[in-house]
């Protein structure tokens, strides 16, 4: 038997000509911990679909335990033991654990009754090759995202994995699954088993992985073990760029505040919020989950109605309640899931870019000027530093890192005084964050307040100049970021 | 040698902008061209040309209704209830005791208005199921298609209303100079000034980011009630119109005239390139849909062996074709 279980040599994919991969190469040995990272775009997940034969490569070559293909079909991968368990784990939502695990068997099998307690059989046995155990009666739309997974990885295993793809496995997890799931790879790779993990997040790929390959717009940048590896030059390798780390000293601008709250209270969610937000300032929000403050920022959008309070936006109490009056007022509020609710994907980018603005460009009977809309899309794309060849593309084409810019772009078309974001940089790779970041930081040097929910604290100590805690729908404390170190901030959150 | 190419790119990228209609465009060519070869003695001549035009504004028009639900990501399956709902209204204002004594046009004009108040309010009633009670458009618009031909049938007892004013059965046959008929014109207005709100308003733009999503147009700061509102009462002042054309043309108002017109107007909406999601679809694509769909219907006609049986069965073979076609072009399309 071969030392490596998979290896690839000079792989090309083109995609109506634009290469998606040019030239890679990957090889994973047998029992192997193997990390892919790249930034979004770079091409990882078209070489996922290359091994497990979903796309036909243009050129290159696939040896899979020493058989070399020329051409490989999903069914001949499976054969040769690859199994990739999807962002979205396709699993079957609407059927039980017990069928999700036994399905396939049953299906190979030929069999045209369903035998109960053979399907138990084998969904037992599935879920004692890891060893958990979950309620094999219930349906999985209905278990947690931690368990979901696990699913699917138990139905990869009774298929005779030799070599398990993970995409970017712990994108939904909690950090407390996150661990689990660590142990669980960590004994899939006792038995054996060659694991390609797709991740770009650095301390991950340190924990648990034995050597990785890095990908940059398609091509191999770097291949080597782990330990022969630092956070900076991680970063540098996925993105080709150097970032600085320095701190942002947001600067009050004007003593009348962009946003005032005063006792502001929504029942069942938080009460008594006051705060202030200053032009040119950039507050954190922190706070558990359930804390209220994905409550507060609907409220101060006005998606939800407050109970209780004023909000005063320079120096002017707003309607509460409609976010068209939010808007009216100078309130922007960039959502939690950006993508799908911040964004219209089918339509073209300029007219994303000025969604919010629309109004403005019309004269009094809402007839637009178009001269006018092509100006702004322009303007705001380029303030943006979108890159894409034409505005009149839709968003949909444009790589992620570009599509959080168009959400942030709306806003910025309009010169709100007050934008809230709600984790501005989830799900973001490496160099889009620090977009992100540049660009908040340029907005409040314009004089834009801004509010920021997030969980990243090393991103609120960055990124803000001071900060409020959230803990039971109250604030609980204030701080301010170059006085306080991640480590008593974690400790005021509480858990 | 350098012009040409910059011309010849010039036409691809007007090309790509809008490849549906282009394709539309060749497509109603065709259709044209395969007919007049088969059947150049019944086609090509001036009469069936002003008989054309004459025929397909009423389902053309009640199409830019079916265009608007779907632009929302809805349908509306009760136009063809609504226009005659409104057609019944006018019908009864024509012919009833209130015009009695009063001038001809006085009595039309109060006729047409009531006719798309109608339209507007059975419009706004959709909207209110839609928007206010959740429920899917297309069950919603089953639901009240059903009140509003049952109203109509209550009322009128299932009899057509005929006796309508002279004047106004002329405006069906009537010809502009002899050459386009009234209701051809109307049409032509709806085009016009559809198109114009669609493409060059705010409203329309909304509508067009309002479909694609919904979530992100609220939290955009739409009024997302007072659009979904808008977009239904637009669209039945518009099934209100293609009532009133209707009527116009077959002198007299009854609750199920047209029925076949639903689904037609459905496939018709498709076939212009609306997405059935929502967010896409322009009106010269669905006008010229409109066209290729009357050429269709008129080469039938000119062929007496196809009975009524079996016209059925062509129309539901198009509608297949006609799916097949823009799930492969709107494959395509969204290949990146």
């Amino acid at each position: 038997m071969s030392e490596y279980v998979l290896r690839v040599k000079g792989i090309c994919k083109a995609f109506s000509g634009v290469y998606a991969l040019n030239g890679v190469n990957i090889d994973i040995r047998q029992g192997e911990i193997h990390c892919l990272a790249g930034e979004n775009g770079c091409g990882k997940s078209t070489l996922i679909n290359i091994i497990s034969g979903v796309y036909s490569r243009d050129s290159g070559e696939i040896e899979l335990n020493g058989r070399q293909y020329k051409r490989i079909n999903p069914a001949q991968a499976i054969e040769e033991g690859v199994q990739v368990i999807y962002q979205d784990f396709a699993v079957f939502p609407n059927l039980t654990v017990k069928e999700n695990l036994s399905v396939s068997t049953m299906v190979s099998g030929h069999k045209k009754i369903m035998n109960w307690k053979e399907s138990e059989r084998i969904a037992r046995q599935a879920l004692d090759l890891i060893g958990v155990d979950i309620d094999l009666e219930k349906e999985v739309g209905e278990i947690s995202v931690a368990d979901k997974q696990l699913v699917a990885i138990c139905r990869a295993l009774i298929n005779d994995a030799r070599l398990l793809i993970m995409d970017e496995p712990t994108t939904a997890l909690t950090k407390k699954e996150v661990r689990t799931l660590f142990k669980t790879v960590m004994k899939l790779k006792e038995k054996g088993l060659s694991i390609l993990f797709v991740s770009h997040k650095l301390d991950e790929v340190f924990e648990i992985c034995d050597r990785y390959t890095i990908l940059r717009n398609g091509r191999n940048v770097l291949t080597n073990s782990v330990e022969k590896l630092d956070n900076e030059s991680f970063a540098y390798y996925m993105t080709g760029r150097r970032f600085s780390n320095e701190k942002f000293a947001a600067a009050k601008k004007g003593d009348t505040p962009a946003l005032e709250v005063k006792d502001l209270a929504v029942e069942g969610a938080f009460s008594d919020v006051s705060f202030a937000l200053y032009p040119g300032e950039i507050v954190s929000v922190v706070g558990l989950l359930g804390s209220g403050r994905t409550e507060l920022a609907l409220t101060l959008f006005g998606i939800q109605k407050a109970s209780a309070g004023k909000i005063i936006v320079c120096g002017k109490q707003i309607q509460m309640g409609q976010v068209a009056d939010a808007v009216k007022a100078g309130i922007g509020y960039v959502p939690e899931d950006r993508l799908t609710e911040g964004l219209f994907m089918k339509q073209s980018i300029g007219d994303n870019l000025i969604i919010s603005m629309i109004e403005n460009l019309a004269d009094k009977m809402g007839i637009l000027d178009r001269k006018r809309m092509k100006r702004e899309k322009q303007s705001a794309s380029s303030k943006m530093k979108i890159k894409c060849p034409n505005l009149e593309q839709a968003v949909e084409t444009l790589s992620g890192g570009n599509q959080q810019r168009v959400v942030l772009g709306k806003w910025i078309a309009r010169d709100m005084d007050v934008l809230i974001l709600n984790g501005p940089t989830v799900g973001v790779d490496i160099g889009s964050k620090y977009d992100i970041h540049q660009v908040l930081r340029e907005l409040a040097d314009a004089g834009m307040g801004i509010l920021m929910i997030s969980d990243d604290l090393p991103e609120v100590l960055a990124v803000s100049n001071r900060g409020f805690v959230l803990k039971n729908g109250r604030i609980s404390a204030h701080f301010e970021t170059d006085k306080i170190s991640a480590e008593a901030l974690t400790e005021m959150i509480g858990v | 040698m350098q012009k040409n190419n910059q011309n010849r790119n010039k036409m691809l990228m007007f090309y790509q902008k809008d490849k549906t209609f282009f394709q539309l465009v060749i497509i109603a060519v065709i259709v044209f061209a395969a007919v007049a070869f088969m059947k150049p003695e019944k086609f090509l001549t001036s009469e069936n040309m002003l008989s054309m035009l004459a025929q397909f504004p009423q389902f053309g028009i009640m199409t830019f209704s079916v265009m608007l639900a779907m632009l929302l990501g809805g349908i509306d399956l009760s136009v063809v209830a609504i226009a005659n709902l409104s057609s019944i209204t006018a019908a009864f204002i024509m012919t009833g005791s209130w015009g009695q004594g009063k001038s001809g046009t006085v009595v039309i004009l109060a006729g047409v208005a009531a006719a798309a108040l109608t339209g507007a309010a059975a419009g706004w009633i959709n909207g209110v199921v839609v928007y206010h009670f959740r429920v899917p458009a297309m069950l919603a618009t089953i639901g009240t298609a059903q009140v509003f031909q049952g109203i109509s049938i209550a009322v009128t007892q299932g009899k057509a209303i005929s006796g309508l004013p002279g004047a106004y059965s002329e405006i069906g046959r009537l010809d502009m100079g002899g050459v386009l008929p009234i209701p051809f014109l109307v049409f032509a207005i709806c085009v016009l000034a559809l198109s114009f709100l669609l493409n060059r308003t705010t409203f329309g733009s909304n509508i067009y980011m309002l479909g694609t999503n919904r979530k992100a147009a609220e939290y955009s700061g739409l009024k997302v009630r007072a659009y979904t509102l808008k977009v239904f009462i637009l669209g039945g002042i518009l099934a209100a119109v293609g009532g009133l054309v209707m009527m116009s043309r077959t002198n007299s108002a009854k609750a199920d005239y047209g029925d076949a017109y639903t689904l037609q107007c459905v496939m018709i909406a498709i076939l212009g390139g609306v997405d059935a999601e929502g967010g896409a679809g322009k009106v010269r694509g669905v006008a010229v849909a409109v066209l290729i769909v009357q050429f269709i219907a008129s080469a039938i006609n000119m062929f007496p062996a196809l009975n009524t049986y079996t016209k059925t069965l062509i129309w539901g073979l198009t509608l297949i074709v006609v799916m097949i076609w823009r799930m492969f072009s709107g494959a395509s399309h969204r290949n990146r």
